[in-house]
């Protein structure tokens, strides 16, 4: 309860904080010293020290991974704040209005990781998404913004609606919403029950933008402002396999056939994402949409941890959203400085700004999976949790003949960026501090791809 | 200790001196590190116990049940390999002093972190540390060749790049296997070996890792990224091509893939029929070519594929041949390509057919590239004899077709290098871009040391074996 109330809480904060000042640097202070505390909450709830422990029927648990992914997630949420800071007013003036926003939908993401009945999963759905649905329309004078929203929305109660099918079939084999009454039934191919699973499941694959439910993600991740979009597919998105790996744990394989089902939906889903996401992503002409379709193909990557659920495939999954995340709000910091999202803004990159180039090149690095770079290990943690199940040899050496591909359009930007002259001259000033915050994010990324046990003593800080 | 400095030091300088903004050269400190690792190397090589520690294994990380090491070891082909790395580094970097043009310091800040991570290759005792160590090379290769290219350089980076990393992540494919299928109990090569070797059904397994290992070397089919790149990327570049990261294809079979199988897994002879094939393909190409560059690239896909043969012979001379040779090779390879920068530089000679009478000129390196272009076409009391002698040797006992094809190899080889040199060195001087200029001092020492070793291994080959012996 501790997580959902302090990010509640400063949500509401921030709906009044622009009273008292309208300055984007305080903002951006006061919600970094938020996020902070909304990290110490989870601390301390970690700790036992819970506040209304035990009410409200069960229906709110501690489990300490899901704890965990939350504060990873907040970590994140911490850095893409300070990277930010002064880019979050690119959209419009309403700074402390989005910082409201964001913070809510914080709280959908406590609600997630806290839930224990199906009816708060979707109650964090919702209030994950609604705020994003927000954000994406903030920049409200440009046409593809608002796009992007309206599209988000309407797809969004979409499937919310398959969600809540879900959930009512699920009800009506079991008679109960609590998870652990829901996992102790044993259960058959014919039942309802399995049908409420696999819908459960595709309305959380439109949550992480995994094809076939993918199709809306490249508009909406293009089309929102550059700020969000960050905020987008790392956040949202990793609250979104939040809940996945929450439901799948609670998915109890108990035959033989509905196993080799659940392999065969995997490893579709997970293929055509890949074949999907990769090809579209190959001959984009933005950058900024080559990554809003590169985050398609990270999530059908992330998709393979959910094969079996196993110590080792839950932490690679946290391990892979961090990485991710990391890379990302890099990424596309550096989409918000550049002012062209085109290649064209990339062209000659090294010239204006060393610093930003480098730490692009590194953030693309993680994501094409170079050695040294947390995206390496990210793989290869998710790729060598798939393979418990045997038989998916195959499927991983397809994913990662795809992932040549990305490779491929990933360099693109590293090859404009370095061995073309700039075709927009100016040079690219950074404030020492943007500066010292990529260099950690750089160095992060090293040492995480060196060293992977530092994110789990980081993570044991807080327990 | 001294095996992390080996991948330490020159990282560290390398990373510092390639972020380092461009006021003044400092090539001297990449001299002054690839020369004291190259001292110590060679004496800890040759020394055969105590004085330094030649292993190193620490836990690194744990994924699962499967344990994985920084697992390091100077032992056997490794230690030479590293012997070759070092050498060739520091006479590369000699010769840097040589050059008016200076180069920006992070050209040699990562030929320094190159330099570190073909240390890792050579050294790597864990499956997956190797693989960290395997794919980092690409990266500051991938800059230098983009940055420094000629023409068509981006078109043939890219190639480059996808066609290696294509072979890297099937590797990685294969090693998800091992590690999380077979499930031993870490991922050192002893551990990796005990359940590849007892498990069947491996059909698929070792032909991932091949791949991966014939795109860098590389083999007849899939070589086809290697001419482009060496004649885009600039000499020096291609000198780590050809000198020390085909070596690493090479010697990734050797440590890894005959570590791992042992057992022939696969059926090898048609195999070895398309690399024998692909070495006479090559050879003609190189006959017919009249680019000095694309010459020597050709013959040098011709040379890895006979010692790539006789590897997989199994035979006790064959593979000390090979070894032999892959050392022998790197450095002739690496005085051809140093001599024809230092032409190139002077006298512009590119093309065969347009420059003549280079010798009447400026004997001293019309010598010192006689030299190596003998030792190239494998004259006996030279280096490349003696490698190339043990290799068909043991392919005839093996294959005699096989030993046909590497000897018609051999014959060509005598032809399109002699017609090389005979052309640019022979007649009376035409199209040299440069008047007579006494060759730098220091070059006298580069070139002097490396046809001292060309011939000094010719002829007392047992320093090389003796070393394998043990």
């Amino acid at each position: 309860m501790n997580i959902i109330l302090t990010s509640a809480l400063s949500g509401i904060i921030f709906m009044f904080s622009g009273f008292v000042s309208k300055k984007k640097r305080h903002q951006s202070l006061l919600a970094a010293v938020l996020m902070i505390v909304i990290m110490i909450s989870a601390a301390c709830q970690l700790k036992g020290h819970e506040i209304m422990a035990g009410k409200y029927a069960n229906m709110i648990v501690t489990d300490q991974y899901r704890i965990y992914f939350f504060i990873a997630l907040c970590a994140i949420g911490l850095y893409y704040i300070l990277v930010n800071r002064k880019t979050i007013s690119q959209p419009g003036k309403l700074v402390s209005d989005y910082y409201a926003l964001i913070f809510i939908s914080l709280t959908g993401i406590a609600a997630l990781a806290t839930f224990n009945n199906l009816l708060l999963l979707f109650m964090g759905i919702e209030i994950l998404s609604i705020p994003v649905y927000a954000l994406a329309g903030a920049a409200k004078q440009k046409m593809k913004s608002t796009e992007a929203a309206v599209k988000y929305f309407l797809m969004g109660a979409f499937s919310t609606g398959i969600m809540l099918m879900g959930i009512a079939l699920i009800y009506g084999a079991t008679g109960s919403f609590m998870m652990n009454q829901i996992t102790a039934y044993s259960f058959d191919m014919q039942t309802i029950y399995y049908l409420g699973w696999v819908l459960l499941i595709l309305s959380l694959c439109f949550k992480v933008s995994v094809a076939p439910m993918h199709y809306w993600a490249p508009d909406v991740y293009d089309g929102s402002p550059t700020v969000f979009s960050s905020y987008m597919v790392t956040i949202v998105k990793g609250g979104g396999f939040l809940a996945f790996i929450t439901v799948m744990m609670s998915f109890k394989i108990t035959t033989e056939i509905i196993a080799k089902n659940h392999q065969y939906m995997l490893s579709f889903i997970i293929l055509l994402t890949l074949i999907l996401g990769n090809f579209s992503a190959i001959k984009q002409k933005s950058v900024k949409r080559m990554l809003a379709y590169s985050s398609v193909v990270q999530a059908g990557y992330m998709m393979f941890a959910l094969f079996v659920i196993d110590q080792a495939s839950k932490d690679a999954l946290l391990f892979y959203t961090v990485s991710y995340g990391l890379s990302s709000v890099v990424l596309f910091y550096s989409l918000a400085m550049v002012e062209n999202v085109n290649h064209k803004g990339y062209f000659g990159l090294a010239k204006r700004s060393p610093l930003l180039a480098l730490s692009c090149a590194v953030a693309l690095f993680s994501l094409a999976g170079i050695p040294f770079t947390s995206g390496f290990l990210a793989k290869f943690f998710v790729l060598s949790a798939a393979m418990h199940v045997p038989g998916n040899l195959f499927l991983i050496i397809i994913a990662l003949v795809l992932a040549v591909v990305s490779v491929y359009y990933y360099f693109k930007v590293i090859v404009v960026m370095y061995f073309r002259n700039p075709k927009i001259k100016k040079e690219i000033k950074l404030s020492p501090t943007s500066q010292f915050l990529l260099i950690l994010g750089t160095a992060l990324n090293f040492a995480l791809g060196t060293y992977p046990d530092l994110l789990w003593k980081f993570l044991e800080l807080f327990s | 200790m001294f095996l992390v400095l080996l991948i330490l030091l020159p990282l560290v300088f390398g990373v510092g001196l390639s972020l380092y903004p461009n006021k003044k050269s400092l090539g001297f400190i990449g001299t002054a590190i690839s020369v004291y690792l190259f001292i110590f190397t060679l004496l800890s090589v040759f020394n055969g116990n105590g004085f330094i520690q030649k292993e190193l294994i620490e836990p690194w990380f744990k994924m699962g049940s499967v344990q994985s090491y920084f697992a390091l070891s100077l032992e056997g082909l490794g230690g030479l390999m590293v012997l070759l790395n070092t050498f060739v580094y520091s006479l590369l970097f000699l010769y840097f002093a040589s050059i008016k043009k200076n180069y920006k310091n992070n050209f040699y800040g990562l030929l320094l972190i190159v330099f570190a991570g073909l240390n890792g290759v050579f050294l790597a005792q864990d499956l997956l540390l190797f693989y960290f160590f395997w794919e980092i090379v690409l990266i500051p290769m991938y800059f230098l060749i983009g940055l420094w290219g000629g023409k068509n350089k981006i078109r043939a980076n890219t190639t480059f790049f996808i066609y290696t990393i294509f072979g890297s992540f099937l590797m990685l494919a294969g090693i998800i296997y091992i590690g999380f299928q077979l499930k031993p109990e870490s991922l050192l090569l002893n551990d990796v070996k005990a359940m590849t070797t007892g498990f069947k059904n491996l059909e698929l397994l070792p032909v991932l890792f091949l791949i991966a290992f014939a795109i860098k070397i590389p083999l007849f089919p899939l070589h086809s990224w290697q001419p482009a790149v060496y004649k885009a990327s600039d000499t020096f570049v291609t000198v780590i091509l050809s000198a020390l990261m085909a070596k690493m294809g090479l010697f990734a079979v050797v440590n890894w893939f005959i570590g791992m199988f042992p057992i022939k897994s696969i059926s090898i002879d048609n195999l070895l029929y398309v690399v024998g094939f692909g070495l006479v393909y090559a050879s003609l190409i190189a006959l017919r070519a009249n680019h000095l560059k694309k010459i020597i690239a050709f013959s040098s896909i011709a040379h890895l594929a006979l010692i790539f043969m006789a590897l997989f012979t199994y035979s006790e001379i064959g593979i000390k041949g090979a070894y032999f040779q892959m050392f022998s090779h790197g450095i002739v390879v690496l005085g051809m390509w140093l001599s024809y920068d230092y032409m190139n530089r002077k006298y512009g000679v590119t093309n065969i057919k347009s420059v003549r009478g280079l010798a009447k000129i400026d004997p001293a390196i019309a010598v010192f590239w006689t030299i190596f272009c003998l030792s190239n076409l494998s004259l006996p009391l030279t280096s490349n004899f003696i490698g190339e002698f043990s290799m068909l040797n043991a392919l005839f006992f093996y294959n005699p077709v096989l030993c046909v094809m590497g000897c018609i190899g051999a014959i060509l080889s005598a032809a399109y290098t002699w017609r090389m040199n005979n052309a640019i060195l022979l007649g009376a001087p035409k199209n040299l871009k440069d008047k007579p200029k006494k060759m730098p001092a220091v070059l006298y020492l580069v070139f002097g040391i490396l046809s001292f070793v060309v011939i000094l291994l010719g002829i007392y080959p047992s320093i090389i074996f003796n070393l394998i012996q043990n």
